[in-house]
């Protein structure tokens, strides 16, 4: 996993918004994680047409108030957890 | 605070082509009209809106509706995770295709046993090509598929070519389940306990075949808990995360509760869903620690399996409230080690009892 890595969420894999939740939720077989709202906007960049550092960018813009580097260190914790769950792939 | 419901687990119908020997039908059950169409499709929107994020559509054969393209897409539109249950039989490629197009999100495909004979002796029909065949299908169309496996004495031995197999039909997961000893299970349990040395084996198999394939395919284990010494946390707590609803509509905590005497449970459609599942007596009946034994509701375990499993505990010892025997603490436990001292004194086959055809609507 380096910067140019671009992760995209696997076929099985289905990120949704639940409204009883207020939340997004990532589901796939018979299982599901509820996603506070920066993991959300993290994922929904995970379509495998975004590198990792374009994805730190982005949630930077979004999230004016938070340290580039604290955004950076959410985003590759969350993308490699997934990844070792095999719910993603690192182009 | 109560949890809301998570899965959904529809059985659209008991009806299956397949007589398989460990089927988790009740064995007997009222033979009530089937909810139609319009209701299982209010009952998914009902279902969505208390805070259901998956449907599991399964039977008996979920296939056998001609409406489940309707129910897929339905599902689907609510924004429901699909996950289709089936024996894949009967299957086409074309419908298989049509369910995709619907909004098919998974499939989860049992299989029997790498030995067609056995495979087919087990379910009580020739299938055993013809699974092989809807999972070629369901990779070809890009639809995930979890391989499931029900594991007893006859096939436990073949784990490592069960492993192949799966790997080789592209599983994206492999679900090995010892059997649960309910439904016909229980009846044929003097059949499928394997013994203490086939399972120490088989976990052993499993475990190297989980290094080697991680990344690639996920293998659960699901260890039989005759030999587990505690209870599973059944259905991860009665009335903590699962509905299901029974093919005539009854509202239920797991597949089997309605087994159970003395428990009220309610039909869907007759007063809301979330008023079901906060208020009814059925649902209310294990939820918590006040109905346990002082052996379960002193133990540190409680909070782990949350007093296993109430049908288990009922078939074997007559009880409701009891112990489940599985557990070591359990004053029935001996009930479960004669079961398991013999399944290791047999050396010869065993009679089997299947569902027969024609009791079923």
């Amino acid at each position: 996993m380096n910067e140019a890595s671009c992760p995209a969420l696997l076929p099985k894999t289905r990120l949704r918004y639940n409204r009883q939740r207020d939340a997004c939720v990532l589901l796939w077989p018979e299982r599901g994680l509820v996603l506070n709202r920066s993991a959300g906007d993290i994922l929904k960049l995970c379509g495998g047409q975004h590198t990792l550092s374009s994805i730190v960018n982005a949630l930077a813009a979004q999230y004016p108030h938070t340290k580039r580097d604290l955004i950076r260190e959410d985003v590759h914790r969350l993308i490699r957890d997934l990844h070792s769950r095999g719910l993603l792939t690192l182009e | 605070m109560l949890e809301r419901p998570y899965t959904l687990t529809a059985e659209l119908t008991y009806r299956c082509p397949l007589h398989c020997v460990y089927c988790s039908n009740p064995v007997s059950y009222d033979d009530r009209p089937a909810l139609d169409t319009e209701q299982w499709c209010r009952l998914f929107a009902e279902a969505e809106t208390i805070g259901v994020m998956q449907v599991n559509l399964t039977g008996g054969e979920p296939l056998l509706r001609c409406d489940l393209e309707r129910l897929i897409g339905h599902a689907h539109r609510l924004g429901l995770y699909t996950n289709l249950i089936t024996s894949g039989v009967p299957l086409s490629r074309r419908r298989l295709a049509r369910l995709r197009a619907s909004g098919l999100d998974a499939v989860q495909l049992s299989l029997q046993s790498t030995d067609q004979l056995l495979a087919d002796r087990i379910a009580g029909l020739v299938v055993h090509k013809k699974k092989l065949a809807v999972a070629r299908w369901t990779h070809a169309l890009g639809i995930p598929m979890t391989v499931n496996i029900v594991l007893h004495r006859d096939n436990i031995e073949q784990i490592h070519d069960l492993i192949a197999l799966a790997e080789a039909l592209h599983a994206e997961r492999l679900e090995l389940a010892n059997t649960q000893y309910l439904g016909w299970a229980f009846v044929n349990r003097h059949a499928l306990l394997p013994t203490q040395e086939q399972l120490e084996q088989a976990r052993r198999t499993t475990q190297a075949a989980r290094e080697r394939l991680r990344g690639r395919m996920e293998i659960l284990f699901v260890t039989p808990d005759y030999y587990g010494g505690v209870p599973r946390a059944c259905m991860d707590g009665w009335g903590r995360r699962h509905l299901v609803v029974s093919p005539d509509g009854l509202v239920l905590p797991c597949h089997l509760a309605h087994t159970l005497p003395g428990l009220t449970f309610e039909r869907a459609g007759t007063r809301p869903l979330l008023d079901i599942w906060e208020q009814s007596e059925g649902f209310n009946r294990f939820r918590g620690e006040a109905w346990m034994t002082d052996t379960c509701r002193t133990c540190t375990h409680r909070t782990v399996d949350f007093g296993g499993c109430r049908c288990q505990a009922f078939h074997v010892t007559g009880h409701l409230e009891a112990v489940d025997p599985v557990c070591r603490w359990s004053p029935d436990h001996h009930l479960i080690q004669t079961a398991r001292d013999a399944a290791e004194q047999r050396t010869e086959g065993a009679p089997l009892w299947r569902r027969d055809l024609q009791m079923v609507p």
